[in-house]
């Protein structure tokens, strides 16, 4: 390998980053030598890729579990509030499922309405954080941390989040839902 | 349980069609003006469409001279006017049977009065049932009917409410 004017090294760039698989194959098949895709060069680094996403997922769903357990809270919170009104509603003809329906209604609310709140702080936080430059070691210019705007990433987000407000109104909407009028009417002062 | 009883969504539907109840304490949602407490079991039925849902809480208000106090929320009213609103909420559904426990047991005299005309009236002029729960005898007075109950006992046998009454027009009130 030490003979010079020899070259010992094609790199080849492609418009398709991710065609660099297929290519390889194509490339070694008909030329006879080693060729690697850019994937299989940095396979570690991919797998590292990997292991954070699903970090990041871990503690994203760990965040989810905890508001869930204070819309859980707020919306039990309420039922208990409203078990005189929930009563009324029921001598008046109103079923456990409409009841259910209104709690439920309000946990989605709850959650539609914590989602625009949170995509716009979020929004916000990215913008400062593209400000944060800083030089990566055996680079001479300071760069700033590359920020993914896709809309995927915020509908993901929602959906979640309004997901996780409606199951967690869902449990206390059903103890709404069984209040029997009759006890608490005729208890009432 | 009798196993005969029709389920419990029946039971609510026919609560909404055929049952109007008046409480002790008005038991009206305090965040709704009176007009919304009487349009809500309508917009339950959903028999009706909201104009006249409207027109027809409106009317009940009206008939119960409470005209005027339509926006107003329970805690702007007084608690003769609460327990006729409580009433016109009742009958939203053109209720066949009117049940009230203690309907008078929480107001002054003079309304108390008021709430047994109109109790009176749905017997006699609508054509309804009214079965009312009351202590005060003078309340019980205008019944056509009066069963007495002594510690979870009837002591006044049924022909005899009625003999005690008779001057009524109605089989039952």
């Amino acid at each position: 390998m030490n003979r010079p004017n020899v070259a010992n090294r094609i790199i080849v760039k492609l418009d398709d980053a991710f065609a660099a698989r297929r290519n390889a194959s194509f490339i070694e098949r008909a030329v006879g030598y080693k060729a690697v895709s850019w994937q299989e060069a940095n396979k570690d680094l991919l797998d590292a890729l990997t292991i954070r996403n699903v970090i990041m997922y871990t503690v994203v769903g760990a965040i989810l579990l905890v508001a869930c357990f204070g819309i859980y809270n707020v919306i039990s919170t309420v039922v208990l509030e409203k078990t005189r009104d929930i009563a009324i509603l029921k001598s008046m003809g109103f079923h456990a499922r409409d009841i259910r329906l209104i709690f439920v209604i309000e946990g989605a609310v709850i959650g539609i309405g914590g989602s625009l709140l949170g995509m716009a702080m979020g929004s916000a936080m990215m913008r400062a954080v593209e400000h944060v430059e800083f030089k990566p070691p055996g680079s001479t210019e300071a760069i700033a941390l590359p920020i993914y705007w896709g809309w995927d990433q915020f509908a993901l987000a929602a959906c979640f989040a309004i997901l996780s407000a409606v199951i967690a109104a869902w449990l206390p909407a059903r103890k709404g839902g069984r209040v029997d009028p009759v006890d608490i009417l005729r208890g009432a002062a | 349980m009798n196993p005969e009883a029709p389920p419990a969504a029946i039971l609510v539907e026919m609560r909404l069609e055929k049952l109007g109840f008046v409480f002790q304490f008005h038991f009206l949602l305090p965040e709704f003006s009176a007009l919304d407490n009487v349009v809500l079991p309508m917009r339950r039925l959903a028999r009706l469409d909201a104009a006249a849902r409207r027109a027809r809480g409106l009317q009940l208000l009206g008939d119960l001279g409470l005209e005027g106090h339509e926006r107003k929320r329970p805690s702007q009213l007084s608690g003769g006017q609460r327990q006729r609103v409580a009433i016109a909420r009742a009958l939203a559904n053109d209720p066949v049977i009117v049940l009230a426990d203690e309907p008078t047991a929480s107001l002054d005299t003079k309304s108390s009065e008021n709430v047994r005309g109109i109790l009176r009236d749905l017997a006699s002029k609508q054509n309804r049932s009214v079965v009312a729960v009351t202590h005060d005898v003078h309340f019980a007075s205008v019944a056509d009917r009066v069963i007495e109950i002594v510690d979870g006992r009837i002591v006044t046998p049924a022909s005899a409410g009625i003999a005690a009454n008779q001057s009524a027009t109605q089989p039952a009130s």
